[in-house]
């Protein structure tokens, strides 16, 4: 009797041991992401095409440059080197000009290895972590190393789900009409798997709703002066405001419009976390919206989210009706000028 | 052992019995008959401003009149499409929304549609679950010309649609017991809009469901449709510019600020306090469902006078709403009176974004 008792006692020991182990939260990982500010050329229709529907592209106003214009985007590389950018994989080229994403489960520690390969100062900053490194602009051709912690107050409050979604962007003067935004996902303590991505959500994606005003750029001027993207050598003296100002706006989901958005694919049944957020140009007010499927937002059930400016958002599906859906934006001159595309779900 | 037997066949007894009382109720078909019929309708029919009792603003430069040809969605008692179902005198203040679909989760809703209008015109729901065939949107999703057809129903045309209303169309955990969405054309998704073709759909709870598809654990049920409607994007605007009734000062294309004059905010399609009185008892559970339309100015602030909404678990008396946006906010009326209810961005307000609704004792 005596015997038996000592051996359960010893079971239950043992077991509280492995138990300890199994749910003793992985020891704080630091993630480290080597991100330069690029200047690059964009195009958000690169097919030419509206691959959305039947009706053409809207022609563009005679005061437009063009499809074509200068952006500046941050973007990851393998090293402190820089020299090599980092592939980003092909299930995530549908992110087109937004950063790179990262990841922090609560308790991680983000370093960020910054260079500004641009001709203007501009910095990184996050919304939502702690961030060491100041706000100080980063002069042309500099480097800056930012460490960002990830505390309890970073991660998902006691209405979110498992994980939420930050942003990082620029501080310098005229670059809410950059492209210098990213986003940051960040895990709940314990839900995590090594990459730092929710445990209990099979697949997920960032969608960033933005507006670009290629007038208030800072490359607006490289974009006047480039015969790449001013083919018709428009002059900025003979179309003055608001004329261009009103006429070089473009609408778009991770930079592409009209569909071009490389298409999403998900599987029936799987539990699909959407990551959406804005940034601050002067109409960055959306309306994310999905058809074909429902979502939950906060614990409530809707297919259109709407979205004040800077603000992100973390929503839920499980999607259960096959096919080739649109997600987009509902605010109809936004939905006029092709701020839509696409999205499979497979059976 | 007898004993255990005895009562072991009591538990089963009991069991058998329970499940039959939890048992939902057999999933329904809801059928409507809708048709999308071409009209005359006037955002302020008695001529003035009946919040302040006062003659209504003056007409902007280009501004054609009070009325508008629009199409709308209205419901019909069967498929001959001849007689209209009569709308009850405590719905008038629905205006120009189409007929309220109803379901409870399990439930499926079958449309029968036919085009009365000039216009290709569809019927596209949100949230509810549908094949392609019944999505009324035509885009580039792979699919030949069944999705097709259902997006863009010619005109004199009939289209048979059919929803399904599975557990994800109905509330969510923190809902409550019904949820509203919206079905609207979407052939042209932003003109047909601007056009007037929409309506609500409520979904209520599996289990919570009158006969009738309402929650019963709600006493009444009120949907207003925030709306700045531009006029100038309605696919039937020649058609207005053209009939000399909604057009007697002869504006025409080229005539001055033509959008901004023809720009009409209303609720439920009407403007200045012109939508019917919205009755409610005080002590009433009333919930109300608020909905908006998609231009690029329809962030509004609904604010209701002499009573407080529960909106999300958080006592309010305005809430913010975006495009498209389809909310539901539950009232406990204590405070007998007639009370205006508007938008609060004051632009809006001022271009007669307002109505009223009464309590009585």
């Amino acid at each position: 009797m005596r015997r038996a008792a000592l051996l359960v006692a010893a079971a239950a020991a043992l077991a509280t041991a492995l138990l300890a182990i199994v749910v003793q939260p992985a020891a704080a990982r630091e993630r480290t992401y080597y991100v330069a500010a690029d200047d690059v050329m964009w195009n958000p229709i690169p097919s030419g095409r509206n691959l959305e529907g039947p009706r053409p592209i809207d022609p563009l106003p005679p005061s437009s440059l063009g499809w074509k214009f200068h952006l500046l985007v941050y973007r990851e590389y393998t090293d402190a080197t820089f020299k090599t950018r980092a592939p980003r994989p092909a299930d995530q080229s549908y992110l087109g000009i937004t950063g790179p994403l990262m990841r922090a489960e609560v308790g991680d520690t983000i370093t960020v290895v910054f260079k500004n390969n641009t001709r203007f100062p501009v910095n990184m900053r996050p919304n939502g972590l702690k961030s060491t490194g100041g706000l100080a602009l980063v002069a042309p051709g500099s480097r800056k190393t930012y460490r960002w912690s990830v505390p309890e107050s970073s991660g998902p409050g006691p209405a979110d789900g498992s994980s939420i979604l930050w942003t990082y962007q620029a501080d310098g003067k005229d670059l809410a009409d950059s492209g210098l935004y990213g986003p940051i996902v960040v895990t709940r303590r314990g839900m995590a798997q090594p990459d730092g991505s929710p445990n209990d959500v099979d697949r997920e994606f960032v969608v960033w709703f933005h507006e670009i005003d290629e007038t208030l750029s800072p490359t607006w001027a490289e974009s006047l002066a480039d015969p790449a993207t001013n083919p018709h050598h428009l002059k900025a003296s003979s179309y003055p405001p608001p004329v261009l100002f009103n006429n070089n706006i473009y609408v778009n989901l991770n930079g592409f419009a009209y569909g071009n958005m490389p298409m999403l694919f998900m599987h029936r049944g799987e539990r699909v976390r959407w990551y959406v957020f804005t940034s601050s140009s002067a109409f960055d007010f959306h309306a994310p919206s999905w058809e074909g499927q429902t979502v939950l937002y906060r614990g409530t059930r809707l297919d259109v989210i709407p979205l004040n400016v800077n603000q992100p958002a973390a929503v839920d599906m499980i999607p259960d009706d096959p096919g080739v859906w649109q997600i987009y934006c509902s605010v109809n001159i936004h939905l006029d000028f092709g701020m839509e595309a696409r999205f499979t779900v497979l059976q | 052992m007898k004993s255990v037997l005895v009562s072991s066949l009591c538990i089963a007894c009991v069991a058998v019995f329970l499940v039959t009382l939890v048992r939902p109720a057999e999933a329904a078909v809801r059928t409507y008959y809708i048709a999308a019929d071409e009209m005359v309708w006037n955002y302020a029919p008695s001529g003035r401003d009946l919040i302040d009792g006062g003659a209504l603003q003056p007409l902007g430069p280009s501004q054609l009149g009070w009325s508008y040809r629009k199409a709308l969605y209205r419901e019909y008692t069967d498929a001959t499409f001849k007689h209209l179902k009569s709308r009850p005198p405590d719905e008038a203040y629905l205006g120009l929304l189409g007929p309220v679909l109803r379901a409870e989760v399990g439930d499926t809703i079958v449309v029968h549609f036919e085009n009365d209008t000039p216009l290709a015109l569809s019927m596209h729901p949100h949230g509810l679950l549908y094949a392609k065939s019944s999505e009324g949107a035509p885009y580039r999703d792979g699919t030949s010309t069944n999705g097709k057809l259902s997006g863009a129903v010619a005109p004199g045309a009939a289209y048979t649609y059919v929803w399904k209303v599975p557990e994800r169309a109905g509330p969510g955990p923190m809902d409550g017991s019904s949820v509203v969405w919206m079905y609207h054309s979407h052939t042209n998704e932003t003109e047909d809009v601007d056009t007037g073709p929409i309506g609500p759909i409520v979904v209520t709870a599996k289990g919570m469901a009158r006969p009738d598809g309402s929650p019963k654990d709600v006493d009444a049920e009120v949907f207003t449709l925030f709306a700045e409607y531009v006029e100038t994007q309605s696919r039937l605007f020649n058609a207005s510019l053209a009939d000399p009734k909604v057009n007697p000062r002869h504006i025409t294309m080229k005539s001055p600020a033509l959008d901004e004059s023809n720009s009409i905010v209303s609720i439920n399609g009407y403007s200045f306090g012109n939508m019917p009185m919205i009755d409610l008892k005080r002590g009433e559970h009333v919930r109300w469902y608020v909905l908006a339309t998609m231009s690029e100015f329809d962030f509004h602030a609904p604010d209701w006078h002499g009573e407080t909404v529960m909106s999300d678990g958080n006592r309010t008396n305005v809430i913010q709403l975006g495009p498209m946006d389809m909310k539901a906010v539950d009232m406990w009326p204590d405070n007998p009176g007639t009370w205006l209810f508007n938008c609060d961005i004051n632009v809006h307000r001022m271009a007669g974004m307002t109505a009223r609704y009464t309590v009585t004792p």
